[in-house]
């Protein structure tokens, strides 16, 4: 077996995952809605108390300790120039070593929190109308990016002899181009195909779950921070299928620094949306205006109107008798599937076919 | 356009012997008759509300089935459900003296479980000053 080559088509992506995990992990763990601690129903003064904040030193501490350790490992088989098979070992042992202190420290967390749990209420509201059809931005909003890659398409077309003989189709992280094609019908459209494609996937995607989400408070001041989050985060996700539309679209006629502002816009973009999120909470709870979650004439709390006893080790829904395909996650931002319908899985392996099928085509197409 | 305050919420509690139907039809029925819904007026499609309620699908169905037995609601596949004007209904003597028998009991149940004589007959009389006030044709 090449470790050489293994060594460095792990190492990248893995680094990325061991620095960026940890930290979204202890930061998550303080943005899930008050009423839910570590994935379990509690009182929303928990979090505040002195109890609460001690569960979640200990969560961040473990979680750190483990990730340290982990990047010890990790590092001397990265920059050490020890043999490839030992460089690689020691990689995987440092990533292993950090998720094992990560499932520790949650499984710690969780055992701590649960003599606190308190049954969430079990009443359920919902607004007496039709969910607008109106998507988010507007459907010529929702529709721009599609128009800026036919138009680009046509541009293509048009200004056949100016297209380079190489031409650009990645960019690093500063907006370099780092990776090129050469003239040709495949290669030119094909990237308009991909750039299609990844929008058509985003935009269905964050509108499926917009238009299919249950919505956990219907009056009052958290549901209109629960819209204005969904909102919020929907534009920022469409800013994002913009510059993608015109990185992809345009790659093959716009000169590489007119590119870069691309590249860097929907890296910025993508920045802002991770930050926007953590930033609000889950569905938008630490939003400006904000009062203690609690259902309207009874005081248990409402959680995310999911049973506690259907999320399999606080992370993975699986509720048969709930119609919906995608519920709040109890630790993250944004959703996750309920795993008990049917249709989540089928959903699911479209999402990770499509996954997997872009850079293929990429690949087959712009090279 | 309405304010999120002024929508017409509906609420169920799953955790009541009611079955969730009965609640969900009671609920509406309590709207529809306040006049809330102008005839022609949309709901929202069965899936958009068994997954607010995190219900079955077709406990919403049967409930909107039997509205529109009832003649509140008209429904039509793939539009979802729309309010229709109901004709004025007359109870005979056997409804009218059933309702009171009920409606007794429900205040007798009332003032058993700690709510004051007082405030039974405020809260009676300020839905009967409600009632008056909601559209004609729903009544």
């Amino acid at each position: 077996m090449n470790w050489k080559i293994l060594q460095i088509v792990v190492t990248p992506p893995l680094l990325l995952v061991m620095w960026i995990v940890p930290g979204f992990a202890v930061l998550t763990a303080r943005r899930t809605r008050p009423d839910l601690f570590f994935s379990i129903t509690v009182e929303p003064s928990l979090r505040q108390s002195d109890a609460g904040r001690a569960i979640l030193r200990q969560f961040s501490r473990t979680v750190i300790f483990s990730s340290l350790i982990g990047l010890a490992l990790t590092l001397p088989g990265v920059f050490a120039g020890l043999t490839p098979a030992l460089g690689l070992a020691l990689i995987l042992g440092g990533a292993a070593v950090e998720f094992a202190g990560m499932i520790m420290a949650w499984a710690t967390a969780r055992r701590r929190v649960r003599p606190y749990h308190v049954e969430p209420s079990r009443e359920r509201e919902v607004v007496v109308k039709p969910r607008p059809t109106r998507p988010v931005g507007g459907w010529l909003g929702q529709a721009g990016p599609f128009l800026i890659l036919g138009l680009a398409a046509l541009c293509l077309w048009w200004r056949w002899d100016a297209i380079p003989e190489r031409f650009p189709v990645h960019w690093d992280l500063y907006g370099r181009p780092d990776g090129w094609a050469i003239k040709s019908g495949r290669s030119v459209f094909g990237s308009v195909l991909v750039g299609t494609l990844i929008c058509l996937f985003f935009s269905l995607l964050f509108n499926g779950f917009v238009r299919g989400a249950r919505h956990i408070h219907s009056s009052g001041p958290d549901a209109e921070k629960e819209s204005r989050f969904l909102r919020t985060m929907m534009l920022m996700v469409l800013g994002l299928e913009y510059c993608m539309a015109a990185m992809f679209g345009f790659s093959a006629i716009l000169p590489s620094r007119l590119m870069a502002i691309f590249v860097v816009a929907g890296l910025l973009v993508g920045v802002a949306i991770t930050v926007v999120a953590f930033r609000s909470g889950q569905g938008g709870w630490r939003l400006r205006g904000q009062t203690p979650a609690s259902t309207p004439g009874n005081q248990a709390p409402a959680g995310d109107r999911t049973p506690d006893e259907c999320w399999k080790w606080g992370l993975f829904y699986y509720n048969p008798a709930d119609p919906a395909l995608w519920v709040e996650k109890r630790f993250g931002i944004g959703w996750t599937f309920n795993f008990g319908n049917p249709r989540a899985w089928f959903v699911l392996g479209a999402i990770l076919l499509f996954a997997a099928a872009v850079p293929v085509l990429s690949i087959l197409l712009m090279k | 356009m309405p304010t999120q305050s002024e929508m017409p919420i509906l609420r169920i509690d799953l955790g009541s012997p009611t079955p969730v139907y009965r609640q969900i039809v009671d609920s509406l029925r309590a709207l529809l008759v306040g006049g809330t819904f102008a005839p022609g007026g949309r709901l929202p499609t069965v899936r958009e509300m068994a997954i607010d309620l995190g219900v079955n699908h077709n406990t919403v169905a049967e409930a909107y089935r039997l509205l529109a037995e009832e003649g509140w609601l008209e429904l039509k596949r793939h539009h979802g459900a729309t309010v229709i004007l109901r004709p004025a209904q007359r109870a005979g003597p056997a409804r009218q003296e059933d309702f009171v028998q009920r409606l007794r009991e429900l205040a007798a149940r009332a003032i058993a479980d700690g709510v004051d004589k007082e405030e039974v007959a405020k809260l009676l009389s300020a839905l009967a000053e409600n009632l008056k006030h909601s559209r004609k044709e729903t009544l």
